[in-house]
C-alpha cells in the first residue's frame, strides 16, 4: 500500500538540479562536449518531475536551454562519424555559431533565473510520481498507436521517441529501471541520428562528394524505422506489464 | 501590446528557516488565483507569453494562468526587483502578462502609465490582483483598460 508519510515517500528535485548546475559549469568552460549531453539530460529529467507536480511553468524555461544545448550536440555527434569533406567542412563551421548561441544562453538573466526558481522547486510523494508516470505510459502507448498507424513515418517515430524518454526518466526518478524501455529508446535514438545527419545535409548540389554518403543515410533511415517500429511492437506489451 | 500585470496570489507565512523565495501559495491562494484565472478566460484575455519571477510563489501564480498562454511561459529575475529598462525591453509579444511582487508591480504600473514611478500608490495591488494595460510599453505612453481585483475576477469567471 502506498503511504506518504515516510521521508522515503517523498522525491526531491535537488539531485538533478544540482547536477544541472554542474553541467552548466562544464559546458560554460567549454571543458568537456559530455558537459553539453549531460546539460540535456539533466533538463529532460527535471521536465519529467515539473510534470509529476502537474506544472507547465519553468518547463518552457528547460526546453530552451536543452534545445540551445542540442544544437551544439546534434554537431559533435554528427562529427565522431566518417564523413564526406565537404559535409565535415559544413559542419564544422555551423558548429561555431551554435556555440556561440548556447554560450549567450548559459549567460542569460532567463538561465539564472531559471536556477534560482529550481532551487525552491517543492517535493512530491511518491504516489503523485506513480500516477503521473501512468499518465506518461498511456501517453506512450498512443503515441506508438499513431506511429503503428502511421506506418512507421518518422516523424511519429520522433514522438514516439520523446514519449519513451519521459517514462524512462519517470521511471529512473521512482528508483526503477526497464531494459525493454532502455533497448527501444536506443533503437529509436539510432533512428533519430540518422535523421538529424540527412536533414543537415540538406540540397545534393551543395555536396557532390556525399551521393554514396546520402544514399547510405536514407537507406539507414528507411531500415531503422522499419526495425523501431517493429521494436515497438515486440516491446508493447512488455512496457504496458512492467510494474510502476 | 496588451499587458496584464498581476500580483502573486495568497502566500504562506514564512516559517523558520525557509527562505522567503520558498514561499509556496496557501491552498486558498491556489483555489482562489484559479477562479480569478477562469474570469481573466471569460473577458478573453489571452497571452503570447507569461514573464514570472523566480520566487515560488510568483512561479505556482503563473502556472495557474497557463490555459491562457498560447506560446510560452518565461521565468525572469527582473520581476523580482523594482522595474528597470531591461523589463520593458523584454515585452517582445503582443499580448503579455507579468507576475511579479509588491511594490514593483505598483511602480510598473505608475511609470507605464503615468511616466512617474513615485505614483505607485495610486496603484496598489491585492494579491492575485491584476492591471490590464494597452498600448507601447514605454513610460507614460500606456493607458490603464482594467484593474480589477480577484474577488471581482472571480465574480466575472463565475457569472452565467
Amino acid at each position: 500500500m502506498l503511504r506518504a508519510s515516510a521521508p522515503s515517500d517523498w522525491i526531491a528535485a535537488d539531485p538533478w538540479r544540482e547536477t544541472l548546475v554542474e553541467r552548466i559549469e562544464i559546458a560554460r568552460a567549454g571543458r568537456d562536449s559530455e558537459g553539453v549531453h549531460g546539460l540535456r539530460v539533466a533538463c529532460a529529467r527535471l521536465d519529467v518531475f515539473l510534470r509529476f507536480l502537474g506544472w507547465r511553468a519553468l518547463r518552457d524555461d528547460l526546453r530552451w536551454l536543452r534545445r540551445a544545448a542540442s544544437n551544439v550536440r546534434d554537431f559533435d555527434v554528427l562529427l565522431e562519424r566518417e564523413l564526406p569533406a565537404s559535409f565535415r567542412a559544413q559542419l564544422e563551421a555551423a558548429r561555431e555559431p551554435a556555440q556561440r548561441a548556447f554560450a549567450q544562453v548559459l549567460d542569460d538573466e532567463r538561465c539564472e533565473a531559471l536556477l534560482a526558481a529550481l532551487e525552491n522547486v517543492p517535493t512530491t510523494t511518491r504516489k503523485r510520481a506513480m500516477l503521473a508516470t501512468q499518465r506518461l505510459r498511456e501517453r506512450l502507448v498512443e503515441r506508438g498507436e499513431r506511429a503503428e498507424r502511421a506506418e512507421g513515418a518518422v516523424d511519429e517515430l520522433h514522438a514516439l521517441r520523446r514519449a519513451l524518454r519521459r517514462l524512462r526518466y519517470a521511471y529512473e526518478w521512482l528508483g526503477s529501471d526497464s531494459k525493454t524501455v532502455r533497448r527501444l529508446q536506443d533503437e529509436l535514438g539510432a533512428l533519430n541520428d540518422a535523421v538529424i545527419a540527412l536533414e543537415h545535409l540538406g540540397a545534393s548540389e551543395e555536396h557532390p562528394d556525399a551521393a554514396e554518403f546520402r544514399a547510405q543515410l536514407e537507406s539507414d533511415v528507411a531500415r531503422r524505422a522499419r526495425a523501431s517500429l517493429e521494436a515497438w511492437q515486440d516491446s508493447r506489451n512488455a512496457i504496458l506489464e512492467e510494474p510502476v | 501590446m496588451k499587458l496584464c500585470i498581476v500580483r502573486h496570489a495568497i502566500a504562506a507565512d514564512p516559517v523558520e528557516g525557509q527562505r522567503d523565495s520558498a514561499r509556496p501559495l496557501t491552498s486558498a491562494g491556489q483555489r482562489k488565483f484559479a477562479a480569478a484565472a477562469k474570469g481573466l478566460a471569460r473577458l478573453e484575455v489571452r497571452f503570447d507569453v507569461v514573464l514570472h519571477s523566480p520566487l515560488l510563489r510568483a512561479v505556482e501564480t503563473a502556472d495557474l494562468l497557463r490555459e491562457l498562454v498560447d506560446d510560452e511561459l518565461r521565468v525572469t529575475g527582473l520581476l523580482s526587483r523594482a522595474p528597470t529598462k531591461g523589463l520593458l525591453d523584454a515585452l517582445d509579444a503582443d499580448r503579455m502578462a507579468l507576475v511579479g511582487h509588491e511594490p514593483y508591480v505598483s511602480e510598473l504600473v505608475a511609470w507605464l502609465v503615468t511616466g512617474d514611478r513615485q505614483l505607485a500608490r495610486a496603484f496598489p495591488f491585492k494579491k492575485g490582483g491584476v492591471a490590464l494595460l494597452e498600448g507601447a510599453p514605454k513610460p507614460g505612453e500606456m493607458f490603464l483598460t482594467g484593474f480589477l481585483s480577484p474577488a471581482q475576477l472571480r465574480a466575472i469567471g463565475k457569472k452565467r
